[in-house]
């Protein structure tokens, strides 16, 4: 009994000491080709940033000392590119954040959007202005050939970090819909209908079909995938389909 | 009438629903349910090549690739 108290007791301690809480949001200065993230927890720990363009695929990785003041200067970043991180230590990750590198032409440095804590952004309100999104049709209406959705979801929900296919398929639709009410670019190859469309800014791209169905959608890594996309310019008003 | 049926370039899959590039060259984004390869992000974007799938897709074992459309019965990889 006094040995199953004495593991206990240490267990406790254990978790204690390794409980590392993040003090202030982490802090992020820019250059053209830099960023430096500084953070401080209550504990000394390990140093790690993991960042990328999504999200969701944050494979660059950056390190530093065990300490409790912590900072890391990210190199060779691209210009006036928005980047996303994590910052923590190799096993736990303390808070998640983007920034915005600036351009080429500027130089001074700027403070980007600080990251907020993983609470803050599980539990923040939705802004009282943002504007409601348009009901979603069943997916059956929105999706070319059903059968296809799974592999697609599979392939690319993680892109828009869909939940379901069905969330991947309403996701898709609603990206039509934007498309043409903000005037995305747009392009229809008329050998086989289909109409591309893909935002700049945040570098989704997808196809549908001439009934305006899905075909795909996802996020090209490839800088001039759009470029390299066949089909005329089309805008809005010219597409056949409701 | 019977919907035309396209053949994989790359695993020789007969029963692709779309031609896998259009005459202007564009894709058709349809995902082999055999091999797994989609037409216009594995090539254009990935930048793998028939070959290099295939060759991944063999030394795999060559497994039926989709979870929504079913094997058909009796197929057999490369028909």
């Amino acid at each position: 009994m006094i040995r199953l108290l004495t593991c206990l007791f240490l267990f406790v301690a254990v978790a204690r000491l390794c409980a590392v809480e993040l003090l202030a949001p982490p802090q992020v200065t820019t250059t053209a080709g830099s960023a430096t993230i500084t953070w401080r927890t209550d504990v000394e720990c390990g140093t790690r940033v993991s960042f990328g363009l999504l999200p969701n695929l944050l494979d660059g990785k950056a390190e530093g000392p065990v300490t409790a003041e912590h900072s890391v200067t990210l190199k060779e970043l691209r210009p006036d590119t928005t980047y996303h991180y994590a910052v923590g230590s190799a096993r736990t990750r303390l808070a998640v954040g983007s920034f915005a590198t600036r351009g080429k032409n500027t130089t001074d440095e700027a403070t980007a959007k600080s990251g907020q804590s993983l609470i803050e952004r599980l539990f923040r309100k939705p802004a009282a202005s943002a504007p409601k999104s348009p009901a979603v049709p069943p997916t059956r209406e929105t999706w070319g050939h059903l059968d296809t959705l799974q592999d697609h979801y599979d392939r690319h929900g993680q892109d828009f970090q869909s939940r379901t296919p069905d969330d991947y398929a309403a996701q898709a639709w609603l990206f039509l819909q934007r498309a043409r009410a903000e005037a995305l670019p747009m392009k229809l190859d008329k050998s086989d209908g289909t109409l591309r469309v893909f935002d700049p800014k945040t570098r989704a791209f997808a196809a549908y079909n001439r009934d305006g169905t899905t075909k795909t959608y996802f996020r090209p890594n490839n800088p001039a995938y759009w470029q390299r996309q066949p089909g005329l310019p089309i805008q809005p008003s010219q597409l056949r389909f409701k | 009438m019977k919907a035309k049926s396209h053949t994989c370039p790359v695993c020789a899959y007969k029963k692709l629903r779309e031609a896998p590039r259009s005459k202007t060259g564009g894709a058709s984004f349809e995902i082999c349910p055999a091999c797994g390869f989609q037409f216009g992000v594995s090539d254009d974007d990935d930048g793998i090549s028939y070959e290099e799938w295939r060759e991944d897709w063999i030394a795999e074992g060559m497994q039926w690739s989709s979870k929504g459309i079913p094997k058909p019965r009796g197929w057999k990889p490369g028909k």
